[in-house]
């Protein structure tokens, strides 16, 4: 009897589903290299400047990069540490004074607010200055306006971060209470010389 | 006798073989998936600066590279040790920038012409006068949505 026992086979047939299970995991999991950056709207190339009048000097933070990388906030040298708490401070809308920018109060929704009328962050590159220094500075003054963002959320909206508000909550505070104002200023004379 | 009959009998079970082409195809699939579609060889350095507040970039379809960096090792040689500028497969000069975002804007239907991003690749030590270059060109061609390419960090400094 011992003479005819045959090994029975694997029953493979399943073996489909496994692979299929396994490639669509695999599907879902990966993700191709993805890029992260800070994104950015440059001016529109005007043909007339505009006019230094208009501008008050208090609603602007200068902030100068030297081709040392030394970072300079409205007059004073700073660390890069600094930055993002000075542009905090500026920016936010609950500091009142000289040094701060113009104030106006608006009722929003039936809540009362006091905003900046306008703020801006000016920032002042030399062509020296390492493109590592300006990111940082960059990254400083992003973060500075995100972080106020979500704070303004989390005291008006029931203690929510920016992100977790709704569409038209964050079209308000990203546009009238916080925007990302950050302008660069125009290169000297660049035009003219690439044109010749 | 019978101990040798019974070797005779003996069989190997055979292999089962039926899964073989869902394995291939797992594979595929997954080698398919994985490879990242990058249209030009990057040929200059390119260390990016580290940053914290980053949005991912989406719609890569809509984004034209501009690289900016010191040529790498292999190609010194002929391009020099200068901060260079590529676009798609060949080093260029600032002057070629508007004909690249114009051939780049070709390529799209009118739709998405104006949801097309410029993603900047630059070296970290790189000097902000090229980059500010660049930026005039693109803002003469109107190509004003820009984004510089960063590592994702929350050590910044």
């Amino acid at each position: 009897m011992a003479n005819i026992k045959k090994t029975p086979g694997i029953n493979a047939s399943s073996m489909a589903d496994i692979s299929f299970i396994l490639l669509i995991f695999f599907l879902m999991v990966t993700t191709m290299g993805t890029d992260y950056g800070l994104m950015r709207q440059l001016p529109p190339m005007s043909q007339d400047p505009v006019s230094d009048e208009k501008i008050i000097e208090r609603n602007v933070f200068v902030v100068n990069v030297n081709m040392s990388n030394l970072i300079q906030a409205e007059g004073n040298e700073i660390g890069i540490g600094e930055l993002r708490l000075k542009v905090k401070e500026f920016f936010n809308v609950a500091s009142e004074g000289d040094n701060f920018p113009v104030k106006m109060d608006t009722v929003v929704e039936g809540i009362p607010m006091r905003l900046n009328k306008t703020a801006v962050v000016s920032l002042q590159n030399d062509r020296g200055t390492s493109y590592k220094t300006y990111i940082q500075v960059q990254n400083e003054l992003a973060g500075a306006v995100i972080e106020l963002r979500d704070e303004f959320c989390r005291q008006y909206y029931g203690g929510k971060d920016f992100e977790d508000c709704d569409q038209k909550i964050q079209d308000f505070v990203g546009k009238k209470v916080y925007p990302m104002a950050i302008s660069e200023a125009e290169p000297v004379d660049k035009s003219k010389l690439k044109k010749k | 006798m019978a101990k040798f009959k019974k070797e005779v009998a003996k069989e190997a079970p055979e292999i089962a073989t039926t899964s073989l082409p869902d394995i291939i195809f797992m594979l595929i699939f997954f080698f398919m998936v994985t490879t990242s579609m990058r249209q030009a060889t990057v040929m200059v350095e390119q260390k990016m600066p580290k940053a914290s507040e980053v949005k991912k970039l989406e719609n890569k379809a809509l984004v034209s590279y501009i690289y900016i960096g010191s040529p790498q090792k292999v190609y010194q040689d002929k391009w020099g040790t200068a901060t260079r500028i590529q676009l798609n497969d060949s080093f260029a000069e600032i002057e070629g920038i508007e004909a690249f975002i114009a051939s780049e804007r070709e390529t799209k239907n009118e739709v998405d012409q104006s949801k097309m991003t410029t993603a900047l690749k630059v070296d970290e030590n790189v000097k902000m006068g090229q980059v500010t270059d660049v930026k005039q060109a693109l803002r003469r061609v109107s190509a004003l949505k820009i984004i510089y390419i960063t590592l994702k960090s929350d050590q910044v400094f």
